[in-house]
């Protein structure tokens, strides 16, 4: 991992190539080592800024295998899902998954970065002339179908904030650890009713790269391993018409299915989550969809403490996207490697049998996840 | 995107889109409907999601139905939309099935939630362009 700061000083490439060589060098390679890279471009970059000539950047030059994964917030968990199937296959040994992303360049704020349309209609395109814009919109279109449904309040929202922001406080890369009550959320403004600005990620420039290797590999490397069990996909469509809810009933319970079955395990043997939650509404939602609430509950087990330290389901365990650091895909896959190797300091989870690992892209639309652990076998 | 007018963002419409554009000049709500299954869609589908066929035709319909839910903007991230907040963008589940998307304009007093029903409205936007939106119904003009 790179720096991560809120003032722009490199581009996304820039951070990418340091973040890989730092993998690298965690790992205990060499860059001849290295036959695999992956690269996670963000959606907000042009392709130009995050190019397949990374591996001529990054002095890697023994490639087996490259691509670019374009899957908006789901594709870094979609790396590590390819990386592990290229290493089934013999396609290659030991795979560098990259995500880097500069979306605060000087003089923006993080609002007009991610001040566009957002599509919610297809090709209709009509959002553009209703002043739909910004993804904050389609998330909040979501938060206000779920809680209208379940007749519930915006605490199920500031709920998650608190306890992102609790684990946040035990993070010393989180970027947000003033301590935060339900009551200071409850005073807090709009932004586009119902969500707060305490309801949005937190962005920053930076870089994280991962190895992916087999597990004899893996044994050979300083570090301690962090193990894939199973891994899964969903992609639920944007079906706007009776009968669907795209905004609440989304992919994640396929990917989870999956997963799950792959690893041999329910979802009542998961451990602790690190969810891609760029808004508050999707942790409650990925609660329910990921088998670990009932539809509806998500949100009293979170106010209850579930999710925060100490609760019996740890969840974004390094504050997450609203308090921690936002870098898409890569921030819950950061964290998932650095309490499963245990070494997460003062915000470390004790038992970490089975972790569910997840990224999301677009509005909630496409997903991907990974059961991990710390042993090498179940 | 492109300014119509000042205070006016109009988008570049696709052709699969342009019977609703036209609808809208017309003060028609058009959707589309499977010829083969007869499933009513969302404008502006290429293929029937239920059935599979790509034989769509459109249909015109009243624009009533119902909030399926909506969202408020307290700030404004277009200069064209900052005289109208706050202003309510709502996804409306129409009677027959497809979800459309528009502002919900409230007129002194009214109250409304997820799902209040509503009636289609257009607001002329420039001389070629006119915008479908809801009113509570009951309340219209």
């Amino acid at each position: 991992m790179t720096e991560f700061t809120r003032d722009y000083r490199e581009p996304a490439w820039q951070l990418a190539v340091n973040a890989i060589g730092l993998a690298i060098k965690d790992a205990g390679l060499e860059h001849a080592d290295i036959d695999g890279l992956l690269l996670n471009k963000s959606p907000l970059a042009e392709l130009t800024d995050f190019p397949m000539e990374m591996e001529d950047y990054a002095g890697l030059s023994n490639l087996s295998l490259l691509n670019v994964v374009e899957a908006e917030g789901s594709s870094m968990v979609q790396t590590i899902q390819q990386a592990t199937m290229a290493i089934q296959t013999g396609m290659a040994t030991k795979v560098v998954c990259v995500f880097a992303d500069t979306p605060l360049q000087g003089g923006t704020s993080a609002g007009d970065a991610f001040a566009v349309a957002m599509p919610m209609m297809g090709h209709l395109g009509i959002e553009i002339a209703n002043g739909f814009y910004t993804p904050i919109a389609a998330y909040a279109m979501a938060a206000q179908r779920y809680l209208a449904v379940h007749n519930r309040t915006t605490d199920d929202l500031g709920a998650v904030a608190v306890s992102n922001r609790r684990w946040a406080e035990l993070n010393d890369l989180a970027k947000l650890r003033k301590p935060l009550t339900l009551e200071q959320y409850r005073d807090a403004p709009f932004l586009i009713e119902p969500l707060r600005m305490l309801d949005c990620a937190y962005p920053v420039n930076g870089g994280i790269a991962v190895v992916v290797t087999g597990v004899e590999q893996a044994k050979e490397c300083p570090q301690p391993p962090a193990y894939i069990y199973g891994m899964g996909q969903g992609h639920a469509g944007n079906i706007n018409r009776r009968g669907h809810q795209p905004e609440i009933e989304t992919g994640a319970r396929q990917a989870g299915e999956i997963a799950y079955k792959m690893a041999g395990i329910s979802a009542s043997d998961i451990d602790a989550c690190q969810f891609y939650d760029a808004f508050s509404i999707s942790t409650l939602i990925n609660l329910e969809l990921y088998g670990l609430c009932d539809e509806g509950k998500a949100g009293e087990f979170v106010q209850s403490g579930g999710t925060s330290p100490g609760g019996s389901l740890p969840v974004n365990t390094g504050g997450g996207h609203l308090s921690g650091y936002y870098l898409q895909g890569a921030t819950p896959v950061s964290e998932a490697v650095m309490q499963l190797r245990n070494q997460a300091g003062a915000r470390q989870v004790n038992k970490l049998d089975h972790m569910l690992v997840t990224g999301y892209g677009g509005r909630m639309q496409f997903h991907a996840a990974l059961i991990m652990g710390q042993q090498e076998g179940i | 995107m492109k300014f119509a007018e000042e205070n006016v963002v109009w988008p570049e419409i696709k052709k699969v889109a342009e019977p609703f554009y036209e609808g809208m000049q017309q003060h028609k709500v058009m959707i589309q409907q499977c010829t083969r299954c007869s499933t009513n869609l969302p404008p502006a589908q290429i293929v029937c999601d239920h059935c599979g066929s790509n034989d769509l035709k459109w249909v015109e319909v009243d624009g009533s139905g119902e909030i399926y839910s909506y969202v408020v903007y307290h700030r404004s991230f277009h200069p064209a939309f900052n005289d109208q907040v706050p202003y309510i963008v709502a996804l409306i589940e129409l009677k027959e099935g497809p979800r459309l998307m528009g502002h919900i304009k409230l007129k002194e007093g009214q109250t409304y939630k997820v799902g209040s029903a509503v009636v289609a409205s257009f607001q002329k936007m420039d001389k070629n362009n006119e915008l479908l939106y809801f009113q509570l119904e009951g309340g219209e003009n």
